[in-house]
């Protein structure tokens, strides 16, 4: 690897850098490489070797974490949920990026901002928001009555589905961003081409583009699970605490001061999250997706 | 091919309205007079505007929320530019891992980094202190300036900076002079996109605001998982007010293209 950029290579040729550029780099890099390594990563080594010492040293949380029944279906539902948010992200997402893609830019360009705009808003505002829609005296349910298809209220908020509508209502714009970015790329000629040469539009689509635009596909699928598998305040607003999933009963640990259980589901969270992500980057390159994974 | 067409414009209007209609609901509940959740309100009222403007808790929770988000938005930006200016022209070996470890905050799961930061502060005796969720919030937001900065860096020609120097300037006025003019609309975007991280941050708050120290989102975090008042409504549509005022400041300085390429 070339690891010498231009800048360093001119720099490199100017003697009073030369002498500097290490002192200097390093110096620049000191406040943020103390922070990270002091208040970031070494608590966070130190907290996950509780996993192994609480309440005494051996592997006994991870062997209960292995035998409970209540601890695999809190792994069970974290995987279910993220599972079906990722799957509808992608069934909403593939369809929608496609269309937008065909647009010229200037169509497609507010289109995707009116996308981005649940993006940008506060996660609880937008928790509220289904709250309203949802709930017993909510939006649907009120409607519902009105026109009498229900006679009572059916039960939307607090469950699983609820969860799930909320995570894909966060994730969506994740999975448009990245699929929209693959496929604005693809050459539309030769989906036309394919036509001409007597392909239906169908077949052009599954021979052409869809292999073309797997990549994206791949890239955003994994994205979207990866983060919906860290998702603690959704689950904990909408499902109203019945579907436990692994972050929610992290912190419902930490509250009881059950610190081993609780670092032992972290443990198992990071291990899956770092490899999954590892994988991402590997195949994918992840600096292009990675900004905006803060909201959840 | 027609038939196809419409269904894809279909899933296109229905995904859209999924996306936006939850956040125009909110509005019309923030003015409803009723305690009740009601819809569409029977009619308009500002109780809910008043009751959060003269309780003390959502004052100072949104006090906090504005002041919390504005130091972490400075202090991560300092730090970005300084590690983005490093690794730019300095750093020429170990990059990579450089570039992992500050990127690694947005990595490990909230809700892992929350525990570990909340043994620490407890260590350090930092829980329910400002300094201890500035740190906590700093470590969170920094990879949005670090990444930002490093891609707007790149595109700035060093040899400027170094003709100024020679031109008589010192370092850091040639930095401050010449460098920093062209990344500008980087620097505004890389605060803004760490006061957001700050500012909609939830689980490290719980964790390491303690009992005391309650953000915004927090607060609302506790009144949605106990009761449900309308005053949630109008902290709701203050808080998509304020979103709407800050893409109106993002497009009136020109940050989003800039910090949209910083993402590309």
């Amino acid at each position: 690897m070339p690891a010498t950029t231009a800048h360093a290579q001119v720099a490199a040729r100017r003697g009073f850098r030369l002498d500097l550029s290490g002192v200097s780099g390093l110096l620049l890099l000191l406040p943020t490489l103390l922070l990270l390594v002091l208040i970031f990563l070494y608590p966070l080594a130190v907290v996950l070797s509780r996993s192994f010492t609480e309440p005494h040293l051996g592997l006994q949380n991870y062997v209960a974490l292995y035998w409970s029944q209540a601890f695999r279906n809190i792994l069970v539902n974290t995987f279910e949920i993220a599972g079906w948010t990722t799957a509808i992200c992608l069934l909403l997402g593939y369809p929608f990026s496609y269309q937008l893609a065909r647009l010229p830019k200037r169509w497609a360009q507010p289109l995707l901002g009116l996308c981005m705009i649940p993006f940008f808003t506060a996660i609880l505002a937008r928790l509220y928001a289904w709250t309203i829609i949802l709930g017993d005296a909510g939006v649907i349910n009120t409607y519902l009555l009105q026109w009498g298809i229900i006679l009572h209220p059916i039960s939307l908020l607090f469950n699983r589905t609820a969860v799930i509508i909320g995570m894909v209502h966060v994730m969506l714009p994740y999975m448009v961003i990245v699929l929209y970015s693959q496929m604005v790329g693809i050459d539309r000629s030769l989906l036309d081409a394919a036509t001409s040469l007597g392909a239906s539009p169908l077949a052009g689509f599954r021979r052409v583009f869809l292999p073309l635009s797997m990549p994206g596909t791949y890239a955003g699928t994994l994205l979207v699970f990866i983060i919906s598998l860290g998702f603690f305040v959704t689950p904990a607003v909408l499902g109203g605490g019945r579907d436990v999933t692994i972050a929610t009963f992290v912190r419902q640990e930490i509250g009881v001061l059950d610190w081993g259980a609780a670092t032992a589901m972290s443990m198992v969270l990071l291990l899956v999250t770092v490899g999954l992500f590892f994988l991402l980057d590997r195949v994918f390159g992840t600096e292009r997706l990675l900004v905006g994974g803060l909201r959840n | 091919m027609g038939a196809v067409s419409v269904t894809l414009w279909l899933i296109v209007i229905a995904v859209l309205v999924f996306l936006v209609f939850p956040l125009v609901v909110v509005i019309p509940e923030s003015f409803s007079p009723t305690a009740v959740l009601q819809f569409p309100p029977a009619s308009l009222s500002l109780r809910w505007y008043r009751d959060f403007f003269s309780d003390p808790d959502w004052l100072q929770s949104l006090w906090l929320s504005i002041k919390l988000g504005i130091c972490v938005a400075i202090l991560s930006t300092l730090l970005g530019l300084s590690t983005a200016v490093a690794m730019v022209r300095f750093v020429t070996y170990g990059k990579g891992l450089l570039r992992a470890l500050a990127l690694s905050p947005l990595i490990v799961p909230a809700i892992v980094t929350a525990i570990a930061l909340f043994d620490i502060m407890t260590k350090l005796d930092l829980v329910g202190s400002f300094s201890g969720l500035l740190l906590a919030h700093t470590i969170m937001a920094l990879p949005f300036p670090v990444f930002i900065l490093e891609n707007a860096l790149k595109s700035v020609d060093p040899n400027l900076e170094d003709a100024a120097v020679s031109l008589g300037a010192n370092r850091f006025k040639a930095f401050y002079k010449v460098t920093v003019p062209q990344i500008r609309p980087a620097i505004f975007g890389a605060a803004l996109f760490a006061f957001l991280a700050s500012w909609d941050e939830v689980v490290i708050v719980l964790f390491v605001g303690g009992a005391l120290l309650q953000t915004l989102p927090v607060q609302m975090f506790q009144f949605l998982t106990t009761e449900v008042r309308p005053t949630i409504a109008s902290a709701s549509t203050l808080l998509i007010a304020a979103l709407l005022l800050g893409m109106l400041i993002m497009r009136l300085f020109g940050i989003r293209r800039s910090a949209l390429r910083g993402r590309a």
